[in-house]
C-alpha cells in the first residue's frame, strides 16, 4: 500500500513537471507583458519536433536534441517579441490576438510539414530502476531532475541577481522602472528568449513522455494558464504549487475512474473557485510568501 | 516584497453597489456616446440609413451570387459563410460594445447544434421549435457567463472562458446518453418549415440568408437600445457605470443571453448543413476561428464579421491550397491585421474612402488610433500600458472633445 502511494507520488511529481514548465513560461511573459500568449504551448510542441528531428533514436543524442530546441525556440521567441509583441504593447488584449493567429499558423504548419498523426521519439535512456519498491523509468527521473533544476535556477535568477530584481521591477511598475534606467525593451526581450528555452526544455520533456503530434501544445497550454490561474499569474512558485495541484487531483480522479471526466472537474472547479473567490488563491498566496 | 513573484494586477474585483434607478445617468451616457462619435473612434453605432443601405447591398450581392449559377459547392461555402456571420456578429457586439473577448461562444454554438440534433432525431420536431429551444438552451448556458464577466476582466476572463469551452467539450464527449460521445449524432432528416421540406442546400442558402438579416437588424437596435449604451458604459469605465446606477449584472447577463442565443441558433443551422455533430467541431479551436473571423473583417462594423466569414471561407478553395496551409495563411492575413489595421478590412476600406472624400482633413479623422505602438519606442511607452479587455481608452476621446 505504501509502496503504491509512493508510486503514484512518482507519477504525479513527472506529470507536475510538464504543467509547471507551461505555466511558468506563460506566468513570467504575462507578468511582464501582459500578453496571454496562448501560442507558448505551440512552441513547445515545435521544441518537440526538434528533438525529433536531432535525436529520433533516442540515447545520449537526446543531450543535443535538447540543446539544439531550447537555442531553437528561444531564438523563435527572440523574433517573435522583435517582429510582433512589441508592438502591442499598449494593447495586451492585440497581444493575445496575435498569438491567436500564431498559433494557427505554427500548428498548420507543423501538422502540413510532419503529418497530422503523432511521431515516435525513442526514449533517452530505457532502463528502470526500483528504489524502495518504487519503479521509476529513466525518463521520469530526467524530467523532474531537469524540472527542479530549471525551476531553482529561475527562483534564484529572479530573487538574487541584479538582472532578476530588474525583472521583477519591471512587472512591478513599467513606468517607474524605466525612469529608474532599466533597459525595458532589452529585458522584456530577455524574458521572452528565456521563455522560450523554458519552452524548448519542456517541449522536449514532453516528447520523453508521449509521442509528440501538432496540438501536444494546444492541449497543454489551457491546463499551463489554469494552473498559473490558481497559483496567481506572474508567480513563479505559485505555478509550481498550482502543477502539483493539478498532477495530484489528476491522479486521484483517475484513480477513481472518473478518467473522462478530467478536464470538466478540473475546469469547473477552476470556474467555480473564480466565481466564489474572484481574487483566486493568487491574493493568498502573494501574501503568504 | 514577496520575491520571485512577477504579478500584475489585473483582476478587477465588482463590488456590489447596485442601486436601481438609472434617472440621472441616462442624460450622462447619451452624452458620451455623442462625444465618442465626434472622436476618432468607429461610430458607436451606425445611423439606420447606413444600417438599411448595408442591408439591402448585402441581400443584393447574395442573391446575385446564388442566381449567377455559381457551381453548387459555392452555395454550401455561402451557407457556411452566412452560419459564421450570424455567430461572428454575435461575438462583435460582446467584444466592441462590451469589451468581452469571448471564446467561449463556439460552445454555445455547440449546445445550439446538439440540441438540433438530439430533438431532430429522437424527437422528430419542426425546424421553428428547434431553433427557439436551442436559442434557448445556447441562451441560458450564455446567460451564466455573466456570473463570470462581472466578477473578473480582462485576461483573467479570457483564461476563465477557455475553461468554459472546454468543459462544454468534456461534457459533450462523456454524456453519452445524450450525445452519444465522441461518435457524434448524425442528423441526416430534412427539416420541415410550415409544412414545406427544407433540404437543398440553396434552400438552406435563403434560409440563413434571412436569419442573418434578422440578426443584423436585432444587434442594430441592441446597439441602439439603452442596452447597447449601458454596455458600452460598463465597457469605458465599470465603477463610473455602477456609480450612475447601471447594474452591471443585469445588461452582462441580457448581452450574453441574446449573442448566446444566436450562437445556438447558429448552431442549429451547422447541425443541418453538415448533417453530423461531434464534439470536436465545437472545441476551444472553434472558439479561437470565430474571434479570428470576427477581428479579421472588424467588430466595429455591421458587415465586418461576415466579411471576416467571407475572406477565412472562400479563401482555401480560392486559392486552391491544402486546408493546413489556407489556415496558416489566414494566421498570416489575422496577425497582419490586428498589427496593421486594428481595425479589421472593413476598417482599412472605410478609412481610407474617408480620406479620399475628406476635404479639409479637420474632424474626419483626427489622428491615427491610439492603439497602435509608434515605432521603435514601443518599450518605453509606458504611460500607455493598460491591463488588457479595460475597453476603449475613454478617457482619451474625452480630453478630445
Amino acid at each position: 500500500m505504501n509502496e503504491q502511494l509512493l508510486q503514484q507520488g512518482f507519477n504525479v511529481l513527472s506529470s507536475a513537471s510538464i504543467y509547471a514548465l507551461v505555466a511558468i513560461g506563460l506566468s513570467v511573459i504575462f507578468g511582464l507583458s501582459g500578453i496571454i500568449n496562448i501560442a507558448y504551448g505551440d512552441f513547445m510542441t515545435l521544441g518537440a519536433y526538434v528533438v525529433f528531428v536531432v535525436a529520433p533514436g533516442g540515447a545520449i543524442a537526446f543531450v543535443w536534441g535538447f540543446a539544439a530546441s531550447a537555442v531553437a525556440v528561444a531564438v523563435l521567441s527572440i523574433a517573435v517579441e522583435r517582429a510582433l509583441f512589441r508592438w502591442t504593447v499598449i494593447r495586451p488584449v492585440n497581444g493575445f490576438l496575435v498569438s491567436l493567429g500564431l498559433s494557427q499558423i505554427i500548428e498548420n504548419g507543423v501538422a502540413w510539414h510532419f503529418g497530422q498523426d503523432s511521431v515516435t521519439v525513442a526514449p533517452a535512456d530505457s532502463a528502470n530502476w526500483t528504489l524502495g519498491g518504487v519503479v521509476m523509468s529513466a525518463d521520469r527521473v530526467i524530467i523532474i531532475l531537469g524540472t527542479v533544476v530549471l525551476v531553482v535556477g529561475l527562483i534564484l535568477f529572479l530573487d538574487r541577481t541584479q538582472t532578476g530584481t530588474a525583472i521583477r521591477a519591471i512587472a512591478a511598475d513599467r513606468e517607474a522602472a524605466a525612469l529608474m534606467g532599466i533597459p525595458v525593451t532589452r529585458l522584456v526581450t530577455g524574458v521572452f528568449a528565456l521563455g522560450g528555452l523554458i519552452a524548448g526544455l519542456g517541449g522536449g520533456f514532453v516528447a520523453l513522455l508521449q509521442p509528440p503530434y501538432p496540438l501536444l501544445g494546444a492541449e497543454l497550454v489551457l491546463k499551463g494558464f489554469v494552473v498559473a490561474l490558481v497559483g496567481g499569474l506572474g508567480s513563479v512558485r505559485g505555478a509550481v504549487i498550482g502543477a502539483v495541484l493539478l498532477a495530484f487531483i489528476e491522479t486521484v480522479l483517475v484513480t477513481a475512474g472518473l478518467a473522462g471526466w478530467l478536464d470538466v472537474i478540473e475546469f469547473g472547479a477552476v470556474i467555480l473557485l473564480l466565481i466564489i473567490r474572484p481574487q483566486g488563491l493568487a491574493r493568498g498566496l502573494a501574501h503568504s510568501m | 516584497m514577496p520575491t520571485g513573484n512577477l504579478r500584475r494586477g489585473s483582476a478587477s474585483v465588482a463590488s456590489t453597489v447596485q442601486s436601481r434607478d438609472a434617472g440621472p445617468g441616462r442624460s450622462l451616457l447619451s452624452s458620451l456616446d455623442r462625444i465618442r462619435q465626434r472622436g476618432n473612434s468607429p461610430p458607436a453605432e451606425a445611423s439606420w440609413r447606413t444600417t438599411i443601405a448595408g442591408l439591402v447591398a448585402l441581400t443584393v450581392v447574395a442573391v446575385v451570387f446564388a442566381a449567377s449559377g455559381v457551381p453548387a459547392q459555392y452555395i454550401t461555402l455561402g451557407v457556411t459563410v452566412f452560419i459564421y456571420a450570424i455567430l461572428a456578429s454575435a461575438i462583435a457586439l460582446l467584444y466592441h460594445d462590451g469589451g468581452l473577448l469571448s471564446v467561449a461562444h463556439g460552445g454555445l454554438w455547440g449546445v445550439g447544434a446538439y440540441a438540433a440534433a438530439v430533438l431532430v432525431t429522437k424527437y422528430n420536431w419542426q425546424l421553428i421549435p428547434v431553433i427557439l429551444a436551442a436559442a434557448l438552451a445556447a441562451g441560458i448556458v450564455g446567460m451564466s457567463l455573466a456570473s463570470i464577466s462581472t466578477r473578473v476582466a480582462g485576461s483573467y476572463f479570457i483564461i476563465i472562458l477557455f475553461a468554459v469551452s472546454e468543459v462544454i467539450y468534456g461534457v459533450m464527449i462523456n454524456w453519452n446518453a445524450v450525445t452519444n460521445g465522441a461518435e457524434g449524432i448524425v442528423l441526416a432528416t430534412p427539416a420541415s418549415l410550415f409544412g414545406y421540406q427544407i433540404s437543398s442546400t440553396m434552400q438552406w442558402y435563403y434560409v440563413t440568408l434571412i436569419t442573418l438579416l434578422l440578426v443584423l437588424l436585432l444587434l442594430q437596435v441592441i446597439k441602439r437600445s439603452q442596452l447597447g449604451q449601458h454596455l458600452r458604459a460598463i465597457r469605458d469605465s465599470r465603477p463610473l457605470a455602477m456609480s450612475v446606477g447601471i447594474s452591471v449584472a443585469r445588461v452582462h447577463m441580457a448581452s450574453f443571453a441574446i449573442t448566446g442565443a444566436m450562437a445556438g441558433i447558429a448552431g442549429v443551422y451547422w447541425a443541418y448543413l453538415e448533417k453530423y455533430v461531434v464534439p470536436s467541431q465545437f472545441s476551444a479551436t472553434a472558439s479561437i476561428s470565430f474571434v479570428v473571423v470576427v477581428l479579421l473583417g472588424g467588430s466595429a462594423y455591421l458587415l465586418g464579421p461576415l466579411l471576416g466569414a467571407v475572406v477565412v471561407i472562400f479563401l482555401p478553395s480560392l486559392l486552391h491550397l491544402s486546408p493546413l496551409l489556407a489556415d496558416a495563411l489566414i494566421g498570416v492575413i489575422f496577425i497582419a491585421v490586428i498589427l496593421l489595421f486594428p481595425e479589421g478590412v472593413v476598417g482599412l476600406v472605410t478609412r481610407s474612402l474617408g480620406l479620399l472624400t475628406a476635404r479639409t482633413g479637420i474632424g474626419q479623422w483626427p489622428k491615427p488610433p491610439a492603439r497602435k505602438a509608434p515605432a521603435g519606442a514601443a518599450g518605453d511607452a509606458p504611460e500607455a500600458i493598460q491591463p488588457a479587455g479595460e475597453g476603449r481608452p475613454a478617457d482619451e476621446e474625452l480630453r478630445e472633445a
